[in-house]
């Protein structure tokens, strides 16, 4: 170490989740992302606060202030999670995200310790502060023998930051937004090159937990890209399964907001498809829905 | 019920029912064993209680036989000899837990029926041994319809208890309760059969056995709710004592800690004591009973229970407000009247206690359907959960008083029946910071644990649109689903 720390820009902690990785864990949100999927459904962890404090004057608790650094200061004693602020927020940022050195977050990690397997990063897209991951992996490993630290991610950063990732990290659970290029870009508003190439040295590395996909209606769900994402991920490996979720409209914001939630009998048709390749390893939601 | 006509009369009792109750009848009009002024007052204060053990108690209230011991012998007094394979050996116990009396009637200890059954195992086809252990949990459902019926399995693996867990799954029964010895010597996949299990109909338990083994000795076993006693004895009786009701009384929590509580303990273990002597010396029950005779029971590893119940509610007055779990005041509170609790009581010569070192043994009280608002042992009072990760190390501390059983349950979401290593994480976690016992459920589960016991939400429901339930739990469970705020025990909160 060469003593220089970076803080990283965490939207919350969530102390317990089944369904983000192996066993139960911890579920660390970074805030920021580089893509803008249509479906997103956490969108207020997209960008990043500029602190133009037009939150403040909406919040109905009086927790939001101007600090006098100018920046817009979060009380989380008054906050009642009505969500105002973020409705506001033309950054699709939060006032509630804060910046934590590495060793705050593990003192808040800590006394999970007896009860996780491991904490997951998600986001946003963590994988674009990487360098706080991966100061925050080290101690986290320690606090018991076992305890993993992994990533869930879009998977679009360069191949030098996920090779550092890739070295530091225990597992990646990716996703492959769409098969088809032009849909990638129109989905999500990034090329897919790096997050194939990703997910492949991630697979090789013995890395790669899980890959997801969702999907939407007439958009990325045709068999011929099913079949096509199916048998690309069989030859990536083994070791890994493929969610296959559908669409929802929860905290969806945009023309997406007005679309019905992806079909039961359309789920039911692309998991045979899948399946029809891969065999059990396409997998529906972890919860039916 | 207050003469023996209506009990005869009533038309939601079967015979054996109307039996019981006639039997308690009788009972009541024999004087109370001799206690003094202040235990009477307490009493009358709702204080005390001796959960309608009755006035002439004529047999332990729990009774934990050392089955192996008829296995291996037989038994002179059932005319059987010692089984040769696995359809004897169930025969063997089946006969025997009509034999074996308790407060309620009905045995509230199986036996370790996984080490039991083992040695039989080579003697049938797999087959065989399914429809066997099907037919076994069958008829304990159908003949000792009462879920304090209490059956233990583990730690290690074994055939048979491998195969308790999984039918007892597909069964889903809420008789027999089932405990889980867990310890490290619990293999992974084993103990992820049962969490799912357990997601899915509330059992088994997972049990502390390294603190267990420490506590009691390596032959402690679980009987009824969660009470965890020596195998090849039991507990004569067991009488509780409201913290909450206490704690109304008093002037604050120095003078509860100084004077209100060791005055309430006093009564209490006087109590217990005059009721453990008429059992022994009155009742005759040691040498009248064949369980005695032929060695499955022996009085020199018996105890008495004393019991307390809602220290949340207690708290919360003695502090003027301040809740367990919520603050660190609160916290120091609970810790000291627990400790001081269970100090006063072991300062005390327990009457025929050998099996405890000659003192009576200290039980977390979960609770009964008469119960309104009262929290159950040490718990944190329903919908008032503090999320696992503090809550379990708390509790886990509160846990360590007590010998003779204590209990913590969790309710989970439906996302973790995706993940049962999640939920052996925890159980995992749940034993390192002390709990004894752990009861993992699911929250929309049809089973629901009424304070120890398991009830079928569905079976409460026929009960209260009048059907006669063969399970007299459910009749008690029932009520105190409303008392005892059990529906709002909160999720462990997962997004």
């Amino acid at each position: 170490m060469n003593g220089f720390h970076v803080k990283g820009l965490v939207a919350r902690v969530l102390e317990s989740s089944f369904i983000d990785g192996p066993g139960h864990r911890a579920v660390v949100f970074m805030q920021g992302c580089n893509m803008r999927c249509l479906y997103c459904h956490n969108p207020e962890t997209r960008g990043v606060c500029d602190s133009c404090g037009l939150c403040v004057d909406v919040c109905p608790e009086g927790a939001l202030s101007r600090a006098s650094d100018g920046t817009v200061a979060w009380d989380g004693k008054r906050c009642v999670s009505c969500d105002a602020c973020i409705a506001a927020c033309p950054k699709d940022a939060s006032p509630r995200a804060g910046l934590l050195a590495a060793s705050e977050l593990v003192s808040r990690i800590a006394p999970l310790e007896p009860f996780i397997d491991g904490v997951t990063f998600t986001g946003g897209e963590c994988l674009l502060q990487g360098d706080f991951l991966l100061e925050a992996a080290t101690p986290i490993r320690a606090l018991r023998s076992g305890l993993t630290v992994i990533a869930d991610t879009n998977g679009a950063v360069g191949a030098m930051s996920f090779e550092a990732l890739l070295a530091g990290l225990d597992g990646f659970i990716f996703d492959l937004k769409a098969w088809d290029e032009g849909t990638h870009e129109a989905l999500t508003g990034l090329p897919s090159a790096d997050v194939r190439r990703n997910m492949e040295a991630a697979a090789a590395a013995g890395k790669l937990i899980e890959v997801r996909t969702v999907l939407v209606e007439g958009v990325n769900d045709d068999p011929p890209s099913v079949l096509a994402s199916a048998a690309y991920l069989a030859a990536l490996g083994e070791g890994f399964p493929w969610r296959i979720l559908p669409f929802r409209t929860q905290g969806v914001r945009g023309p997406y907001a007005a679309r019905p939630p992806y079909p039961r009998s359309g789920l039911d048709a692309a998991l045979a498809l899948a399946r029809s390749v891969i065999g059990e390893r396409a997998r529906g939601p972890a919860v039916s829905l | 019920m207050s003469d023996p006509l209506s009990v005869i009369a009533d038309p939601k009792l079967e015979p054996r029912q109307k039996r019981a109750a006639l039997a308690s009848l009788a009972e009541e009009g024999l004087p109370y064993p001799v206690i003094g002024k202040r235990a009477k007052e307490l009493f009358a204060a709702g204080i005390l209680c001796d959960l309608n053990e009755g006035h002439a108690p004529y047999r332990p209230r729990y009774i934990l036989p050392d089955y192996a011991i008829l296995l291996a012998r037989g038994s002179n007094y059932l005319d059987l000899a010692p089984p040769r394979d696995f359809y004897e050996a169930v025969n063997a116990l089946l006969i025997a837990y009509e034999h074996v009396p308790s407060i309620t009637g009905y045995p509230v200890y199986l036996g370790d029926v996984d080490r039991l059954l083992e040695p039989f195992v080579p003697t049938v086809s797999e087959a065989e041994r399914r429809k066997l252990l099907k037919l076994f949990l069958t008829q304990v459902d159908r003949c000792l319809p009462d879920a304090f019926v209490h059956m233990d399995l583990g730690p290690e693996e074994t055939v048979v208890g491998r195969d308790i867990i999984e039918i007892s799954a597909e069964q889903k029964r809420a008789v027999p309760n089932i405990s889980l010895r867990f310890s490290s010597a619990t293999p992974q996949d084993f103990a992820e059969l049962a969490a799912s299990a357990a997601l899915e109909v509330g059992k088994p338990y997972f049990v502390n056995h390294e603190a267990l083994s420490a506590d009691v000795g390596s032959d402690y076993a679980v009987a009824s709710c969660y009470n965890t006693l020596r195998r090849g004895g039991g507990s004569l009786t067991l009488v509780r004592l409201s913290l909450k009701k206490l704690a109304e009384r008093s002037m604050g929590a120095a003078a509860f800690l100084e004077r209100d509580l060791p005055d309430a303990v006093a009564a209490l273990t006087e109590t217990i004591n005059a009721r453990a002597r008429f059992v022994v010396e009155q009742s005759h029950f040691f040498e009248a009973s064949f369980l005695s005779r032929e060695g499955l029971v022996s009085l020199d590893k018996f105890t008495s229970m004393a019991g307390v119940f809602g220290l949340y509610e207690a708290v919360e007055k003695l502090s003027g407000g301040a809740r367990l779990g919520e603050s660190e005041e609160a916290n120091e509170l609970g810790i000291a009247i627990t400790a001081k609790a269970r100090e006063l009581v072991k300062s005390v010569s327990g009457a025929y206690c050998a099996g405890y070192g000659g003192r009576i043994s200290f039980h977390a009280q979960s609770g009964i359907d008469s119960d309104v608002d009262t929290t159950p042992g040490v718990r944190i009072r329903y919908g008032r959960e503090i999320g696992l990760a503090k809550q379990l190390p708390l509790e886990g501390k509160l846990h360590s008083f007590f010998d003779s059983g204590v209990s913590e349950i969790a309710v989970f979401d439906r996302t973790a029946a995706s993940n049962p290593a999640g939920l052996v994480r925890i159980a995992r976690g749940a034993m390192q910071s002390g709990i004894r016992v752990f009861s993992i459920i699911g929250a929309d589960s049809d089973m629901i644990r009424v304070t120890g016991y398991l009830v079928k939400r569905s079976d409460v429901e026929k009960y209260r649109a009048g059907v006669n339930m063969r399970e007299g739990t459910v009749a008690l469970g029932a009520e105190s689903l409303v008392g005892g705020r059990v529906l709002e025990r909160k999720a462990v909160s997962v997004e």
